[in-house]
């Protein structure tokens, strides 16, 4: 056998071998090397919410509270988010009314979900502040996330089936007086694409149209 | 019948078994948020003049690129060939002498991802080709080698269908024994 032949002979075995073995596969690599939260200018995500549309979209770059951060529009009102390694991070702005005039009492990046995604996962934030307004009005202020990777699951939405979704179950708590709130909530991230579905105790959320940018 | 067929093996090649260590570099996106990392194998080997048949062990663990408890570790058997396509006999008188040689092998990876006490697990099929030096003295066989590891993934059966190709490059040096 030539040499030729033979490293032909090799290279074939192997490709056969790797080709035969489809199926074995579940996707490790594929979720590891995968990006679940995309913010890249120009990517625009269309959602039915009950029977209207909501539309979310990357403007662009920009600064916030001295720190780099990427505009995203959530139904054309802007939030500022910060990716990092091993964390996604929205600017948290929480005001209160007192004699007619609006009063920041809490203005941080809070963190929204740990990276990267493993299931079983789970991560928490507190915050916690007391503010005086007016001089005389003291609010104490608890900003509470807590989190987990519930699941990996495949999501079929009217803009199609997405395999190897994270589920993430969340639940914040607001403690700020009248601006206070409780949301518990359940999210779908899919590779390459971000969410896709979003369900609270009143509100479904489901992606009907995705357009990637630039 | 069988015993002259080992026979004739044995005495037209010869077992080896030996050790590699090198570094992994993570490619096809993985490099986003994993940094390099070790790898090392171990493997036994049958070569006759100039083929050789390895079954090899692997190991490596790619952490993330930020200091933290996340790790990605794949622990791979590998069955390969090898073929020397150039070697430069050693001149009368000196007992060395060395080559290059090219390779193919398919295995199985078992992966894990771990992040504190969370961990998935799975596993995926690998194909290396393999492009090396090698220098032989001896009972000795001193091996450089670049190592492509590709692994192919693909949607487990009921779901959407999908294939996904991973490329993980390593630069690999070891030593062998050959009896």
């Amino acid at each position: 056998m030539s040499s030729r032949t033979a490293v032909i002979n090799g290279l074939l075995a192997s490709l056969l071998a790797l080709v035969g073995l489809p199926g074995c596969g579940d996707m490790t690599l594929y979720r590891a090397k995968s990006d679940y939260f995309p913010l890249i200018p120009g990517s625009r995500w269309t959602y039915q919410v009950g029977t209207s549309l909501a539309i979310d979209s990357v403007a662009n770059d920009s600064s916030v509270a001295g720190q780099a951060c990427v505009v995203v529009l959530r139904d054309y009102a802007q939030e500022y988010w910060v990716k990092q390694t091993t964390s996604l991070r929205r600017f948290n702005r929480i005001t209160l009314n007192r004699g007619g005039q609006d009063t920041v009492i809490e203005a941080r990046y809070g963190l929204v979900y740990a990276l990267p995604l493993v299931e079983g996962a789970t991560w928490a934030e507190s915050f916690r502040d007391t503010v005086v307004l007016l001089g005389t009005d003291t609010v104490f202020l608890k900003d509470s996330l807590t989190a987990r990777v519930a699941a990996i699951e495949e999501v079929n939405t009217p803009a199609g089936a997405f395999i190897q979704c994270y589920r993430i179950d969340t639940h914040r708590e607001v403690e700020a007086a009248e601006a206070s709130f409780v949301a518990d909530y359940s999210e779908w991230l899919a590779p390459g694409v971000g969410l896709v579905k979003r369900v609270t105790g009143t509100e479904e959320r489901v992606l009907v149209e995705y357009q990637p940018g630039f | 019948m069988l015993s002259l067929f080992i026979v004739t093996v044995l005495s037209v090649g010869a077992f080896e078994a030996g050790g590699r260590v090198g570094v992994l570099f993570p490619g096809s996106g993985l490099e986003n948020s994993h940094g390099t990392a070790a790898v090392f194998d171990l493997g036994i080997g049958y070569r006759t003049n100039r083929s050789h048949f390895a079954l090899a062990y692997g190991y490596s663990g790619l952490g993330a690129r930020q200091a933290g408890p996340y790790r990605l570790e794949l622990n791979e058997l590998s069955l390969g060939y090898l073929h020397e396509l150039f070697r430069r006999e050693a001149p009368s008188g000196m007992a060395s002498n060395w080559g290059f040689e090219l390779g193919a092998a398919a295995g199985y990876s078992l992966l894990s991802r771990t992040l504190g006490s969370a961990r998935e697990t799975g596993g995926a099929p690998a194909g290396h080709l393999t492009l090396g030096f090698f220098q032989r003295q001896g009972h000795s066989r001193l091996a450089l080698s670049l190592d492509n590891l590709l692994f192919l993934e693909s949607q487990p059966a009921g779901g959407a269908g999908a294939l996904s190709l991973t490329y993980l490059p390593a630069l690999k040096g070891g030593i062998a024994y050959v009896f």
